[in-house]
């Protein structure tokens, strides 16, 4: 297989973009929308201008038009042709390469198999269900062999629970064929679940690469604003539940599997509740202080000081006489927590 | 088409009240003659031939002039789609230009093209051109740019990417102006007759209207508006057929 690498690229959407994608590896670009993640795909399939270099295994491949580049790119929309059956979609890219016939249906029946397709064969695009069209978009990307296969949020357009199980065929796909992968996405719960090394991209600028973990608080700081508490587990309890203590701050979690190395959790600032009186359940409650309060569009941020640790909560509405130093009293739902292995 | 029983007994009481209007001379028949004198009379101009063969000239000039024109408006339609900068400096005039009445056009092509055969297929041809080219641009513009990328991935040449992909996917759009100004050929065709040509069905109706024979014009009508259901029905069912089988909507 092949490694990709960008060597100061820059366009219309990139500022001086230097990244490698490693040999073999799934990996996951992740920033917001208009970050430039598309056009970082465009770039690396020839499909838009760009200053800088594209190396595909240290070689220079920015003279080669996308034919000639040997990736398969499945963009957000799909973009299937739907006056094609799903057979004549997946072979389009070897027809147009004059591979003879037998070959060419080899082929075919082969990535149709391997996606769990072969029965689809005969209908048109536009009579699939969303995951069904999918697996027709991803298979016709594979049917040309490519070296590099890019994924531009291809799951946006379908519903949570059935994200989930593409998200894991996708890995198992990954896994069988150890083809390069770049899958770009704004969803932080894709990328933790797909992403063996992610790029977190913002502005056209790569501002970080690294695990997930790695990754929490650049994500923090440019995608998603979260609190980020590591601590070790004090206690597990069999409920799924568990103790850890993030300094002087004992905090309950969800933990399936028992463990008893330090954790890392992350707990979105809409989630928490602040209260000026003390609310009468006093799990995950602590008394706090305010530090700062500042109006955004849409929301109230507050940050917290709760037993020397700081929280960043965003209210939808300001509370009212609420002012710098006043104490108050926060609450972490339990269900709100997330735990990052 | 089958007909309703109470679709046929409308049709069936209108001819008659018809028939009886004539009949009692409530109007003079000569202004108004009764259905079964029309009948009669398509009958006669169908067995002597006259017919036949005016409808055969003005068939070939809808037919050559209206192809003609809409492959070149689909072919240049694809071409200017293909260049931004050509498409947007264009498209605003081709809109213009396209509203136009094309019957607007006659007096100048008479005298642009002269009285002569080419003169109702250059206004076929005008009257479906620009309204094609501006559906084909308009439709292009509405199919997903991205299917342009990865047939460029998979190894499309441009060809490949226009009649394969581009063309097809912009079908609902081309189709539905086709439908649209298969119907308007043939009306042009007539006022280009009846206006200039000393043949055709258009040519028919003039004269008929000189020897005040309102039963030839009746006639006359009655197959002009044959031809355009026809051939607004057979787009009508290419449409169906293409657009359904791949469940896309038409334009």
């Amino acid at each position: 297989m092949v490694e990709v690498e960008l060597r100061n690229v820059s366009n219309y959407a990139l500022r001086s973009v230097s990244i490698k994608f490693d040999d073999g590896l799934l990996s996951v670009v992740l920033g917001p929308n208009g970050a430039g993640k598309t056009t970082l795909l465009k770039v690396i399939a020839g499909l838009v201008g760009y200053k800088g270099s594209v190396l595909f295994d240290g070689v220079e491949v920015d003279h080669l038009p996308p034919e000639k580049r040997n990736i398969g790119y499945v963009p957000q929309t799909l973009a299937l042709f739907h006056n094609m059956t799903v057979e004549e979609n997946i072979a389009f890219g070897l027809k147009v390469r004059n591979l003879p016939k037998s070959e060419v249906e080899r082929r075919v029946c082969e990535v149709m198999e391997l996606l769990e397709i072969v029965h689809l064969r005969d209908r048109y695009p536009r009579k699939l269900s969303v995951g069904e069209q999918q697996r027709v978009a991803i298979a016709r990307a594979l049917a040309i062999n490519p070296k590099i296969l890019l994924l531009d949020e291809p799951f946006t357009n379908i519903q949570s629970n059935l994200r989930k199980q593409l998200r894991s065929e996708i890995r198992k796909l990954h896994r069988k064929l150890k083809i390069t992968t770049i899958f770009v996405t704004h969803d932080l719960m894709e990328a933790e679940e797909l992403g063996e090394k992610i790029a977190v991209i913002n502005n056209g600028r790569i501002v970080g690469t690294g695990s997930f973990k790695q990754m929490l608080p650049v994500i923090s700081k440019y995608i998603q604003e979260a609190n980020i508490l590591s601590g070790d587990v004090l206690e597990n309890y069999d409920f799924g539940l568990a103790k850890i203590k993030c300094g002087n701050l004992e905090l309950i979690v969800p933990l399936e599997e028992s463990f008893n190395e330090e954790i890392t959790v992350t707990i979105p600032p809409e989630r928490i509740v602040l209260t000026k009186i003390s609310p009468p359940i006093k799990v995950n409650t602590f008394k706090a202080e305010i530090k700062e309060l500042s109006e955004h569009r849409g929301y109230v941020r507050i940050v917290v000081m709760a037993c020397n640790q700081k929280f960043i909560i965003h209210t939808a509405e300001r509370i009212a006489n609420l002012g710098i130093g006043d104490q108050v009293y926060i609450k972490i739902p339990i269900r709100h927590i997330k735990v990052v292995k | 088409m089958r007909l309703k029983f109470h679709q046929l007994l409308t049709l069936l009481s209108i001819a008659l009240l018809w028939e009886l209007v004539s009949r009692f001379r409530i109007a003079p028949p000569y202004l108004l003659p009764p259905p079964t004198t029309v009948l009669c009379t398509l009958y006669g101009l169908i067995v002597d031939g006259v017919l036949v063969r005016e409808f055969m000239r003005t068939l070939a000039r809808v037919v050559i002039g209206f192809s003609i024109g809409s492959i070149a408006g689909v072919l240049l339609g694809v071409a200017i789609s293909l260049s931004r900068v050509l498409r947007e400096s264009i498209y605003p005039l081709i809109a213009f230009i396209a509203v136009m009445p094309t019957v607007a056009l006659i007096p100048l092509l008479i005298i642009w093209v002269g009285v002569n055969e080419a003169l109702p297929i250059v206004t076929v041809f005008l009257c479906s051109f620009t309204p094609v080219l501006y559906t084909t641009i308009t439709g292009i513009r509405l199919v997903d740019r991205e299917v342009i990328g990865v047939a460029r991935t998979l190894g499309a040449s441009t060809s490949q990417i226009v009649f394969r992909v581009l063309i097809p996917q912009a079908l609902p759009s081309i189709l539905s102006s086709l439908k649209v100004e298969a119907v308007m050929a043939w009306k042009t065709c007539f006022v280009a007759e009846m206006v200039a040509m000393s043949s055709g069905l258009g040519y028919l109706m003039m004269i008929a209207q000189s020897l005040l024979r309102v039963d030839i014009l009746l006639s006359a009508l009655v197959v002009l508006a044959l031809a355009c259901y026809s051939f607004q029905q057979l787009f009508e069912w290419v449409e169906l057929r293409i657009l359904g089988r791949w469940g896309m909507e038409s334009g």
